[in-house]
């Protein structure tokens, strides 16, 4: 059976002071998080500059939230949560604003926003392929997918981060990979992926 | 369980390692006798090593040096929003307000007023020919002659 990494847990003292203030404590947190947060944000957005940016406001909302934060909670399952709506919703943002740039474009009659060289193509070639085929997911499906395929999160701690049922992170695992075949099938080749 | 079964299982359960070793050794045993159901698992791990070939990264420096300045901005923000609240409440507190001072200006002209009443009523109000009717007992019990006993206005007043 494969492993699962297991979510990292945070040290309640740490928690405790830095919900008093203590800004070496919040750092400590965010060593331990900023990793993932980051690399969820990275594979949700897929734009590096976005996933900074997630990363940002996923800090910052934490540090806020955590005067009122519940101790009797898990803090790791709370964080997750923040960074996944964070990054589908800048995601979201980004894809309206990429829209209005391209119809923009359109209407002055200029080229659109320069392509990769074949070098940089060549060299990111995994990476360009695998954001091709998540870009045609639904943003639930990407969320258990990046959750799942790139954290190695359990399904029961995908179901804790986004509130749902396990059998809905099942479902939802099922369909993107089954929309991530045929994709792969119509747009890689016969052999797809 | 029928290839239906097992290729549902593939895309989930099984790929994730969350199958049960029961259920594990029963697509295990199908994969062995079916191509079909072997040729979808094979796309299936070609598809997650293709996920998590994607680098894992730390966020840059900068990202913790930005959250840090926005904590402390947001901080300096909250200690002078507290400073000017302390603030207002010591002027409240401390300054005369308007309808104070109209209140302390009224009671001290009804000070002025009352006393000054006062004053007009201890003018003298009795004459040589009072001497014999208005006794004074002096602290020794002795009675005495009122011109010799009246001291000061007060006094007067009183009696």
């Amino acid at each position: 059976m494969q492993e699962h990494i297991k979510m990292r847990d945070i040290d309640f003292d740490m928690l405790k002071r830095a919900s008093g203030g203590d800004i070496e404590a919040f750092e400590d947190i965010y060593r331990t998080f900023s990793g993932f947060v980051y690399n969820v944000a990275r594979g949700i957005t897929r734009d590096r500059a976005d996933a900074e940016e997630v990363t940002q406001d996923v800090f910052i909302k934490a540090y806020r939230g955590l005067k009122g934060f519940r101790f009797g909670s898990s803090f790791k399952t709370w964080i997750y949560r923040i960074a996944v709506n964070e990054a589908l919703n800048r995601y979201n943002r980004s894809k309206k604003e990429k829209i209005r740039r391209a119809n923009y474009d359109d209407s002055i009659e200029t080229q659109p926003a320069a392509h990769l060289g074949a070098e940089e193509i060549m060299r990111s070639d995994n990476e360009t392929r695998y954001a091709m085929l998540l870009e045609k997911l639904d943003r639930h499906q990407r969320a258990c997918l990046v959750l799942r395929g790139i954290e190695g999160l359990s399904y029961k701690d995908i179901a804790g981060v986004l509130r749902i049922p396990i059998n809905t992170v099942r479902s939802r695992l099922k369909r993107a990979r089954q929309a991530l075949l045929e994709k792969a099938r119509k747009e890689l080749g016969k052999d797809g992926l | 369980m029928g290839c239906k079964d097992i290729q549902e299982l593939l895309k989930s359960d099984y790929l994730d390692g969350e199958l049960g070793p029961a259920r594990k050794q029963a697509v295990r045993e199908h994969l062995l006798k079916c191509p079909a159901c072997r040729q979808l698992e094979g796309r299936l791990k070609a598809q997650r090593e293709l996920l998590q070939s994607a680098k894992k990264e730390l966020p840059p420096e900068r990202v913790w040096q930005n959250i840090r300045r926005a904590i402390a901005a947001e901080r300096a923000g909250e200690e002078s929003k507290i400073r000017s609240i302390l603030e207002h409440l010591r002027e409240s507190l401390l300054m005369p307000r308007p309808v104070f001072a109209l209140a302390a200006a009224l009671t001290a002209i009804i000070c002025v007023v009352v006393l000054a009443g006062a004053i007009m009523r201890t003018q003298p109000f009795y004459t040589s020919n009072d001497e014999g009717v208005l006794a004074v007992y002096m602290l020794n019990g002795e009675s005495g002659n009122l011109s010799n006993d009246l001291g000061t206005t007060i006094e007067e007043y009183f009696l």
